[in-house]
C-alpha cells in the first residue's frame, strides 16, 4: 500500500502540468479548444509535406522583454525508426 | 528622489498589506525614510494591520481631492521614527480617483522619501489602475495555489503593458510539510511556472496572525516570517542575501519517484 502511495502522481505535479497548460491559452488569450484545433490544423497541414511526430507539437507563449508575448510552436520531426535506418544502408 | 513600487497580486487574500506593512516597517529600521499608502478606497486595511486605526484624521481622497495638505493626513509612530502612512478612506462615495491624480501624487511624493510604496487593491479594475499610475517597480505576491498563480502571471502581463517592467515576486504562506511530501508546488516550481524575478519566499506563520491581532507587524521579531521578511528588505537596498529554496523542495523519497520519471 506505501509502495502504491510513493508512485502515483503527486498533487503539486498535477497542479503544476495544469498551470502550465491554462497559462499558455490565458496568454495567447485563447479558449484551450481553439489551440487544440490549431494543433490539429498545424498537423494536418504540415504532414502533407513533412514527417513530424503529431503527438509531440507543444505551444509556448513566451514575453521576451517586450510588452506583446509571442505564441512559439514546437515542431518535431519523426523519429527514424533504426530498422528502417539500418535497412536505407543496406 | 525615491523609488514607487506597487505591491500587488490580483488575487485577493494572499498577504499584499501584510507585505505592504512588513516591508515598509522594515525598510524604516533599516534608516529609510518609507511611506505607505494604502490605494484600497472602500476597504481600508493598511492601518489596522500597523494598529494605527485610532489616528486617522485625514486620508488618501481628502489629500487628492484638496481638503488637506498631505502632511496633515500622514500618521507617524514612534516605533518606526523612519515610517509614515497615508491611510486610504473607508466610504466609497461618488470620488472617482483618476490614474493621473496617483501619478501627481507619487511624484511629489518622490521628493520627500526613499521609498513609496503603494498597497494595492485586490482585482485588475479601477483601484489597480490607480495604484500602478506612478510606479516605477512592482512587487507580485502570490501564494503556491493554482488561483493564485494564475491571477499573478495575468497582473504580469498587465503591469508589462501599462509600462512597468521591473517586476518581482514574493511567495507567501509555504507549507514545506505539504511541499516535502508533494501535494503543495515549491518555490522553484512557482518560478518555473511565472518567470519573474524572485525577491523572496515567505513560510505560513501562525506569529503573522498573531502579530496582526496585537496590530504589531512581524519584522524585527525571530519569527520565521520576519526573517523572511528582513531578507527581503535587505534584498530591496542591494545587499545580495542568497534565496535558498533548496531546502524546501520535495522530500527524498518524493524526489526518488520523481526521478522514476513516475511523479
Amino acid at each position: 500500500m506505501f509502495f502504491f502511495g510513493l508512485f502515483r502522481k503527486k498533487s503539486g505535479s498535477i497542479a503544476k502540468e495544469r498551470l502550465a497548460n491554462v497559462l499558455v491559452s490565458d496568454r495567447a488569450r485563447c479558449a484551450p479548444n481553439t489551440l487544440r484545433s490549431i494543433q490539429n490544423d498545424i498537423s494536418h497541414t504540415l504532414s502533407k509535406y513533412m514527417e513530424i511526430n503529431t503527438k509531440a507539437i507543444d505551444f509556448k507563449v513566451v514575453s521576451p522583454e517586450k510588452p506583446v508575448p509571442v505564441l512559439v510552436v514546437y515542431i518535431p520531426f519523426k523519429e527514424i525508426p533504426k530498422t528502417a535506418a539500418k535497412e536505407r544502408h543496406d | 528622489m525615491g523609488e514607487v513600487f506597487v505591491i500587488t497580486s490580483g488575487k485577493g487574500g494572499v498577504g499584499k498589506t501584510t507585505t505592504s506593512a512588513n516591508i515598509g516597517a522594515g525598510l524604516a529600521r533599516l534608516d529609510k525614510k518609507v511611506i505607505l499608502v494604502d490605494t484600497d478606497i472602500g476597504l481600508r486595511n493598511l492601518d489596522v494591520v500597523l494598529g494605527l486605526e485610532n489616528r486617522i484624521i485625514y486620508h488618501l481622497v481628502d489629500v487628492i481631492e484638496g481638503r488637506c495638505r498631505i502632511k496633515q493626513a500622514l500618521i507617524h509612530d514612534q516605533r518606526f521614527p523612519n515610517l509614515y502612512l497615508l491611510p486610504s478612506a473607508q466610504t466609497k462615495d461618488k470620488t472617482a480617483v483618476t490614474p493621473m491624480q496617483m501619478k501627481k501624487l507619487t511624484d511629489q511624493l518622490r521628493d520627500d522619501y526613499d521609498f513609496v510604496l503603494l498597497d494595492c487593491p485586490a482585482g485588475i479594475e479601477q483601484g489597480f489602475l490607480n495604484a500602478i499610475a506612478g510606479a516605477g517597480h512592482a512587487v507580485i505576491v502570490t501564494t503556491p495555489e493554482v488561483s493564485a498563480i494564475r491571477d499573478a502571471d495575468r497582473v504580469s502581463g498587465l503591469l508589462m503593458s501599462n509600462g512597468i517592467d521591473d517586476i518581482y515576486m514574493i511567495v507567501n504562506r509555504l507549507r514545506y510539510d505539504l511541499i516535502r511530501r508533494g501535494d503543495m508546488m515549491s518555490v522553484d516550481d512557482v518560478v518555473d511556472i511565472l518567470g519573474l524575478n524572485l525577491l523572496g519566499f515567505i513560510p505560513d506563520d501562525e506569529n503573522v496572525v498573531i502579530s496582526t491581532n496585537h496590530g504589531e507587524p512581524v519584522i524585527g521579531t525571530k519569527t520565521p516570517a520576519g526573517q523572511a521578511y528582513a531578507d527581503i528588505c535587505q534584498r530591496l537596498i542591494g545587499n545580495h542575501i542568497p534565496l535558498n529554496t533548496a531546502r524546501h523542495s520535495m522530500g527524498l523519497l518524493g524526489r526518488l519517484g520523481h526521478m522514476l520519471k513516475i511523479s
